[in-house]
């Protein structure tokens, strides 16, 4: 597939790049590695998202009925032994499940229940993310202030040597 | 003869699924016979899409041909060389596994089996085309020999035609704001992150009337996008949106009020999104990693760079500068042509023909 340079990115990036110099910019921030996460987490202790959990109790609602009938593919000879197996087997499928319908609408109503009770709000995760938060804005109003110091100090080094001028 | 699409997840607007379906829809055009079966089918898809695998596996006579789509950890990778009939394998990429170290154990080991699969699947299929260059040398590493052609994933892009959420136009667009926008799942492999950073520098210190959307869905990477959240708040960053999974029409409706599409992946096969941006004229910048540079294919501004202050500077020229923005969204509708349903279809079916006849080197 062809290619269509039209834009000199490394003149455009140049410039920028004098810019921040001529500017003094600087980028340093706070990094995202700065932010704690639980690394040993696995997948098994997730953390608690409560779009997720609707979106499985939305599928357990929609889905938790079984149906014993699937749809036979193949070739028409294929597809009738797959018809005599299955009323062959039906006296021992079917009641199974019919029982494992019933077990599933129970799992699916205590997973609706337990998630309204989840819903009803978790104060303590709230209060240590808030905590977490603050320490970390409190880390980052630390870099501003510090970049302001330094401002302040060049401004006052500026002042003094136009004081010496005049 | 007919032709079997087997994947392990048909899923309703993912970039493997959109193909798996239009690919149906251009065989069908084409005049083949043919299925698609998944393990796993969304039932948002119309009825009749696909067929599910829980009644097992289909019976595929040795003049068939089966397609794979190749993505995840899955049996199939190991179940299909059982068909004694030729094989067509389509790589769409896998996420390596150490992108997800900490965030999701179960993402890492699905990557990981999945890696293992496609070493596996290297010798047990006859032919594979692969989303892009970068995706085919991702096979040659993994010790395939059989030929393998680039073909760019079907995009049918009038599903773009579908009227945008008209809510969120008036919400972000005509009051002067700056919308920079990701789409894209959150995922640790996207780096979401970095595109905060440079947000919070182009905020900070050039324009405080902008905000940054990040479109897409957050399903089975929560604490990632915890971190992310955390990350913004710690920066005592506003103006940071988090749509979660959205419907179509508001995907659409985002870049319709975009200004700047910035993407710093570091890890995709294609990144469909990025055509997407290319078809509704938003100016791209985005991170030299991975297949985004051979997508771009020239166009818009690829950078090597992840310093915030270059980056939002960038931003801030591809803003201000209309004849800059004019010269990415016109090399980028170029680009564009590249990709037109009619074009990726023609080739798709002079590969597929070409593996039917036997002709393929």
């Amino acid at each position: 597939m062809p290619e269509n340079n039209v834009i000199n990115v490394d003149e455009i990036m140049e410039q920028i790049r004098a810019e921040i110099k001529s500017k003094g910019l600087d980028s340093s921030m706070l990094s995202f590695e700065d932010v704690p996460f639980d690394k040993e987490t696995a997948a098994s202790d997730v953390e608690f998202s409560p779009a997720l959990l609707k979106q499985s109790m939305d599928y357990l609602g929609a889905r938790n009925q079984l149906e014993p009938y699937k749809q036979l593919t193949g070739n028409p000879v294929t597809v009738f032994i797959k018809k005599v197996i299955r009323k062959l087997l039906k006296f021992y499928i079917v009641p199974l499940v019919t029982e494992q319908n019933a077990v599933n609408y129970h799992t699916s109503n205590a997973v609706r229940q337990l998630g309204s009770y989840v819903s009803g709000g978790n104060g303590i995760d709230e209060l240590t993310q808030r905590i977490e938060m603050l320490e970390l804005r409190q880390d980052e109003y630390r870099r501003e202030t510090d970049a302001l110091r330094k401002k302040l100090n060049a401004l006052a080094e500026e002042n003094k040597a136009l004081r010496e001028k005049v | 003869m007919k032709i079997v699409q087997f994947l392990p997840t048909l899923a309703f607007g993912d970039a493997v699924g959109n193909d798996t379906v239009a690919l149906q829809r251009a065989m069908c055009e084409l005049g083949y016979e043919t299925e698609i079966y998944a393990e796993a089918v969304d039932q948002r898809l119309p009825k009749g899409t696909a067929s599910d695998l829980c009644g097992g596996m289909p019976d595929i006579s040795e003049d068939d041909y089966i397609i794979y789509h190749m993505s995840t950890g899955s049996k199939l990778n190991y179940s299909l060389e059982n068909y004694k009939c030729r094989k067509l394998m389509i790589y769409h990429n896998i996420t390596p596994p150490h992108f997800f170290d900490g965030y999701n154990a179960e993402a890492a080991t699905n990557a990981q089996y999945g890696l293992d699969g496609l070493r596996h699947l290297a010798g047990k299929v006859d032919y594979c085309m692969a989303d892009s260059e970068f995706n085919k040398q991702d096979l040659i590493d993994a010790g395939f020999e059989c030929p393998i052609d680039v073909r760019p994933i079907l995009i049918p892009f009038k599903d773009y035609e579908t009227k945008p959420d008209a809510s969120i136009i008036k919400k972000y667009s005509g009051d002067g704001w700056t919308n920079i926008i990701f789409v894209g799942r959150i995922a640790p492999n996207k780096k979401q992150q970095d595109i905060i950073s440079a947000f919070c520098y182009y905020k900070k210190h050039v324009n405080p009337k902008s905000r940054l959307i990040l479109v897409g869905s957050y399903g089975g990477m929560e604490k990632y996008c915890n971190r992310l959240k955390k990350y913004v708040s710690a920066l005592g960053l506003e103006d940071v949106i988090f749509t979660g999974h959205i419907k179509f029409p508001e995907i659409l409706a985002y870049y319709h009020v975009a200004d700047v599409f910035l993407c710093m992946s570091e890890h995709e096969g294609f990144c469909v999104p990025l055509v997407e941006a290319m078809y509704f004229g938003v100016p791209v910048i985005a991170y030299k990693s991975c297949a985004v540079p051979w997508t771009l294919g020239g166009s818009g501004i690829v950078v090597d760079s992840k310093d915030p202050a270059e980056l939002a500077l960038l931003i801030d020229r591809v803003v201000s500068d209309s004849s800059l923005r004019q010269k990415m969204t016109d090399g980028q509708k170029k680009r564009l042509e590249d990709f037109t349903y009619e074009k990726i279809k023609a080739l798709f079916a002079r590969q597929l023909s070409n593996f039917i006849s036997g002709d393929v080197k």
